[in-house]
């Protein structure tokens, strides 16, 4: 019964020393899946939709271009927010000793995964 | 500032500790920027290594913040009162909130530990780069004596079946006896910190991440832990995800949904095949 796309999403955790939770939502805050133990997934859609959204306007405002993702850096941990397409993101906690070389390279192949499996939703 | 570019090219670096004991030759200050997972960099002043920061062992900025040694103001400040990050350490010390000789121990420790987490790993590539400011303070290690402590702490670890990396990757669970009264009573409090940490998402990194400890340290606690039966490796299971179509009334009603369901009959007892009573005469 294991679904490929909280497969994704406990991959990540594997690959990408310093990533502990991931939560992917659509992107008006539902969540779809999740690899999460002490944050509450349903919370976190809600708020990493909101927060990408204005992650947007900021960009925008500001012209720096199309937003990628929007960072919340605090003195030991991260919640990175990237959109997966225009339907979802991916909310991911990580620790502050994320493995940042690492995350880099995993996401936009990981993004791209979770597209596909989403596009076949219809 | 550097020599990099007037000196010869480091003609013997076949692995890293090769490097480390030419740029030792050399008294060389430079950054040794290894990738792999988890890569890290090698902080190299006057041929000695002072410092190493790693995704793979918490750094002495997070043993400090994490274990709540400083606050987050106070380290806010220091940051600020030293733009180029070159002193750091001093600061630290200077403004009272840390003792020098405790900054010395813990600076040295996450040193043994970074080089500790860099060794359960085969690097993919590594360069010289100039040196970058890192907080560290300690007068310098030679590669010699960062690999004998390395094997001194791979040979502790390794006494028990099962290789040290292996252990590194293991993803632990505490067994659910553990948490009955009485079973964890006579464990320090070290030990059930990294008990109530155990919940079967992370390795031993990142319980030592989340306690602020070193890796080393808690890698001790679990085998000890392994041992006694008290943790075990986790096996993850997943669930079903639901759509993420495209919510709305649909246009025609769906095929077959207002179709009878499928009828079954009800279950009967059957004489004899349970304890059913026996029949009465009068029935």
């Amino acid at each position: 019964m294991s679904d490929p796309v909280t497969d994704l999403l406990i991959a990540l955790r594997d690959n990408v020393m310093g990533v502990t939770e991931s939560t992917l939502a659509t992107s008006d805050g539902l969540v779809v899946a999740s690899d999460a133990n002490k944050t509450h997934p349903e919370s976190m859609a809600a708020l990493a939709a909101a927060g990408l959204a204005l992650g947007n306007r900021l960009a925008d405002h500001g012209g720096a271009g199309h937003l990628r993702e929007i960072t919340a850096r605090g003195s030991t941990g991260h919640v990175i927010v990237t959109a997966v397409g225009d339907r979802a993101l991916l909310a991911v906690v990580a620790d502050d000793g994320l493995d940042e070389a690492a995350f880099r390279r995993e996401i936009p192949a990981l993004t791209a995964e979770l597209r596909r499996h989403l596009d076949k939703d219809v | 500032m550097t020599q990099s570019g007037t000196e010869e090219p480091l003609a013997d670096s076949r692995n890293v500790p090769a490097l480390l004991s030419a740029l030792r030759d050399r008294a060389r200050s430079c950054t040794v920027l290894v990738t792999g997972t988890p890569g890290g960099s090698i902080h190299v002043r006057d041929g000695l290594v002072v410092a190493m920061e790693t995704p793979g062992a918490p750094g002495i900025e997070g043993l400090l913040l994490r274990s709540g040694r400083i606050s987050e103001e106070a380290w806010s400040a220091v940051r600020a009162s030293d733009t180029t990050h070159e002193h750091l350490a001093a600061e630290l010390v200077a403004r009272g909130l840390v003792g020098a000789g405790e900054l010395e121990v813990i600076s040295l420790g996450a040193l043994f530990d970074a080089a500790f987490a860099l060794s359960l790993a085969v690097p993919d590539s590594w360069e010289v780069a100039d040196p970058v400011p890192a907080l560290h303070r300690n007068a310098g290690v030679t590669p010699e004596r960062l690999l004998d402590e390395v094997s001194r702490r791979i040979n502790l670890l390794a006494g028990e079946p099962g290789s040290v990396a292996a252990l590194a990757r293991t993803r632990v669970r505490s067994v659910s006896a553990a948490g009955l009264p009485g079973t964890a009573a006579g464990l320090p409090a070290r030990h059930q910190e990294v008990l109530a940490h155990a919940d079967g998402r992370g390795t031993a990194r990142d319980i030592a991440f989340a306690l602020g400890r070193g890796l080393f340290a808690v890698m001790m606690d679990l085998r000890h832990l392994l041992d006694r039966g008290l943790v075990q490796p986790h096996l993850p299971s997943a669930e079903n995800r639901p759509s993420t179509a495209a919510r709305g009334a649909p246009s025609a009603p769906l095929a077959g949904a207002s179709a009878a369901p499928r009828s079954v009959p009800l279950p009967r007892r059957e004489p004899g095949r349970n304890s059913a009573p026996e029949l009465r005469p009068h029935d």
